[in-house]
Formats: structure tokens, sequence, C-alpha cells
């Protein structure tokens, strides 16, 4: 009963993302078939010549404007410049990114080095491995939904041999034999049907988000067999696990690409956003 | 008889004028890349080097490979056009400043990694070097790509991509977003005030 009621919630809550997300798209998609410079990001949008000017002045003005980005994009060996993702709530998610990064810093790291002081390094690359290849199903149904065959039949693979030979995926023969680790979600998943990112979330502990990956890990939630065997309890504690095993190997990478920020917000979603995007054209 | 010899021999001096005077790049654009990587990496293995040491000679190889000049160009983007070319050199000038004082104490960080150099594709005058970085602590190599251009002959970097994730691209939106909401002398001292805390903390 418990379960069930904790299914609908978590359905529910993917079903309103989703549905924002449809109706976002679509309300943008109209709105952009009378201006352009509105599926330009919130803070580029200030950047527009559109902005305060009147009907008349309109065409013109994007056509100057549109002309202007074609020059850059010749200038830029040719290529689409990416644009950032609209982020119409950025004060709150200014907020959800300082309570992150303080969680980083006074929770996270502190428990990932006593963790570590705990597990030899080798340890802790093994436990990376085993959780990940109790994750390999979410890859594979993933893989399958996006009809990536090849990937898939790599995934199942890796599964296959990680799991026998390299002791419960503790160790990775698999990569050894040439079968890479895949990367595959549903936010992914969406992104290949044409979902865009919608706008931007940063999600308490989780981290930097998008309404489309947001939906994409509720779903992912249900994909995962885990969820199914597991007490509720002991998921969140293997998603706690998995978190503070990765802070232990990677601490300083954050601290790094904080520092050579100018504004740590708009780069820590700038490189969300460009990630993304480079793995859903994979 | 002789003379018929020089005439063919010049004839073919001729005929291979537009190509010698082509200044198409030498070496190619993963050989540029690997030559530069494998002098850096062998100045982070030099254990007489003291690490400012290391930071100097590795910076030289980046002056060398990087044209700061294209960086600029395109964090700016748009606005590249639309400012004067004196606050574009200023902008030039700050920019590599920046950059550099970044990664001024990031070599000491060098724990082994290995660099597998992958394929090349050249569409003059650009081209792609792509690479994949082993390292322990990442779960998958960290695939790069470095984009160059054809500069006088000579490949240069203007940009570098990790994970997908554009340098250049990165902070011309960090750049934009300050631009939104103040003039670009401001931004400049913002810039300058960024580069001088790194000094400082490096």
């Amino acid at each position: 009963m418990k379960r069930l009621a904790q299914s609908i919630l978590v359905l529910g809550l993917g079903c309103f993302l989703s549905s924002v997300a449809l109706a976002e798209g679509s309300s943008r998609l109209l709105l952009a078939s009378a201006d352009p410079a509105f599926l330009l990001p919130k803070d580029q949008q200030e950047m527009s010549p559109c902005k305060d000017k009147t009907d008349a002045h309109r065409i013109e003005l994007v056509q100057r404007w549109e002309e202007e980005e074609k020059a850059q994009e010749a200038e830029n060996q040719g290529k689409t410049i990416q644009r950032t993702m609209p982020d119409p709530f950025q004060p709150l998610n200014r907020g959800l990114f300082w309570v992150n990064d303080r969680l980083y810093f006074d929770a996270f790291k502190p428990l990932a080095r006593v963790y570590g002081l705990i597990l030899p390094k080798d340890v802790r690359i093994g436990m990376r491995h085993a959780i990940s290849n109790l994750h390999a199903p979410i890859q594979f149904f993933n893989s399958i939904l996006q009809l990536k065959m090849k990937k898939a039949g790599t995934v199942l693979c890796r599964f296959a041999i990680n799991s026998t030979v390299g002791i419960a995926g503790f160790l990775d023969p698999a990569t050894r034999m040439g079968l890479e680790k895949v990367n595959e979600d549903a936010g992914q998943t969406l992104g290949v049907y044409g979902l865009k990112e919608v706008f931007y979330l940063d999600i308490p502990i989780l981290g930097p988000s998008c309404v489309r990956d947001t939906s994409g890990k509720v779903a992912d939630t249900f994909m995962d067999p885990l969820y199914y065997l597991l007490n509720t309890w002991f998921y969140v504690g293997l998603y706690a696990l998995d978190k503070v095993n990765e802070v232990s190997l990677t601490i300083g990478t954050y601290e790094d690409f904080k520092r050579s920020a100018i504004d740590p917000y708009i780069a820590v979603r700038n490189a969300y956003y460009q990630y993304r995007r480079q793995l859903i054209q994979k | 008889m002789k003379t018929g010899k020089i005439f063919t021999l010049l004839f073919l001096v001729c005929l291979a004028l537009p190509f010698l005077v082509w200044g198409g790049p030498k070496v190619s654009p993963v050989d540029q890349v690997k030559s530069e990587i494998e002098q850096g990496l062998a100045i982070l293995k030099n254990p007489k080097l003291k690490p400012h040491e290391k930071t100097e000679e590795i910076f030289k190889i980046v002056d060398k490979s990087v044209d700061w000049h294209e960086v600029a160009k395109r964090v700016l983007g748009i606005r590249w056009r639309r400012v004067a070319p004196e606050q574009r050199e200023k902008f030039t000038v700050l920019f590599k400043e920046f950059v550099k004082a970044n990664y001024a104490n990031s070599f000491e960080k060098y724990s082994g990694e290995k660099v597998e150099y992958g394929k090349q594709e050249i569409d003059e005058p650009y081209s792609r070097v792509f690479l994949k970085i082993h390292s322990k602590i990442y779960e998958k190599p960290i695939s790069m790509e470095c984009r160059l251009i054809d500069k006088e002959g000579e490949w240069m970097i203007y940009d570098i991509l990790t994970e997908g994730v554009s340098m250049v691209n990165n902070y011309r939106v960090q750049i934009n977003n300050i631009l939104v909401n103040s003039s670009f002398d401001k931004m400049l001292e913002t810039l300058r005030k960024k580069a001088e805390k790194l000094k400082k903390t490096a």
C-alpha cells in the first residue's frame, strides 16, 4: 500500500513536470512565431534589438539581428551558436545554487573526506563500478527507447561480464575488452525525441537540472528494478552512498570549476546545458 | 640541351609555385597538438623544475599555441564588432591574463593522466582534434576537443571543449550576462579584479 502511494506520488510529479514542459513548449512556440528573440534565453533577450520597439520596427530589427547572428555564425566555423537554456526562476535557482554549494562544502565534502580516509581509493573505485552496474537496466531501456541497439548490446554485455568476471561489478573488465560505459538516461531519451530543456532548475542535493531532465529522473526511477526490489530507505541510502563515494573521488573538481568562473551560477548552468546537449547528440 | 633542361626545371618550379606559396600548415593539427601536449607533459614530469618554473615553461607553450585574439573575439561574440578596437585589445589582454591566472597553480595537480590522441577533422581554415584523457578518478575517459584555426601556416588553438563543454561558449555566456546589466568598462573592471584575486590566491 505504502509502495503504491509512493508510486502514485512519483507518477503524479512526473506527469505534472511533463505537462508543464509541454505547456511551456507550446506557448513559447506561439510567441516565437511573432518574435524570434523570444526564443533567446532571458538574459540574452535583453540584448535583442526588439526590446521596447514598436511593431513597425520589430520585423526590420529582428531581420537585422538575424543577419548579425548569421554573420557571427559564419565566423564561428559555420556552427550554430549555442545559446544557454531559459531561466525564468533565476532568483530562486540562484538561492538553491547557494544551498547546494553550502551542502557540498559543509556536508558532502567533509563526509567524503572521512569516508575517503576509511576506504582506500581502489575500493571506492570498485564501489563506483558496482553501483553503476546495478543501474545498468536504466541505460539498457533508454538505449532501446532511443533505438540505439548497439549501445543496448554494449550495456547487456557489460552487465553480463562485470557481474560475473567483474565480481558483482566491483571490477570493470568490460572496459578493458573495449566495451566502454554507456551513459543514457530518460532525460536524454526525451531530448532525442525533441523535447527541449524548457527551463533550468537547480534542485537541492541533485544539483543542476531542467524540467526535461527532472521528468527523466522520475522515469528512470521507474525503469530501475532496484526501486521495486529495495525498501525506499535502502534505495535513498544507495543514492547517498553513490553521491558521497563520487565526491570522495572527485574532490577538487567542483572547486576548480567554481574558481575558474566569473559567475559560478551562470557557468554551471551553461556547462550543464552544453554537456546534456552533446550527450543527446551522441 | 642544357638550356632545355633548365627551362623544364623552371617550368616545374612555376607549376609548383602556387603550392609553395600557399601557406597551408605543414604539420597536421593532431601532430601539432600532440607535440604541444608532449612538451607540456615533459615539463610536468621534470623533477628538476620548481612549480613556478613549470608554470612559466608551460605558459610559454600556451602562448605559442593559443591565438588569444581569436579566443577573445569568440568570447565577446556579437559584441566584438560593437566595441572600439582599443577596447577589444584591452579585453584580449585582460582575458588572457585571467585565464592564465586561473590555471597558474593547477599544473601541480597532475598525477600521471594519460592522453590518447584521436581523429582530426580539417575544414580549412578550421580543424578539430579529438583527445581522451585517461584518469583513474573519473568513471570514463574525459573526452576533449581542440578547435584550431590556420594562422599563416600554423594551427592555433581558439577553443577547448571538455565533455562537449566549450570554454569559449561558457565564458561568452558569463560575460554576456554581465554586459546585460553593466557597461563594457565595468565588465573589464570585473575581469581585472577577478584576475587579481586569482593571482593572490595562486
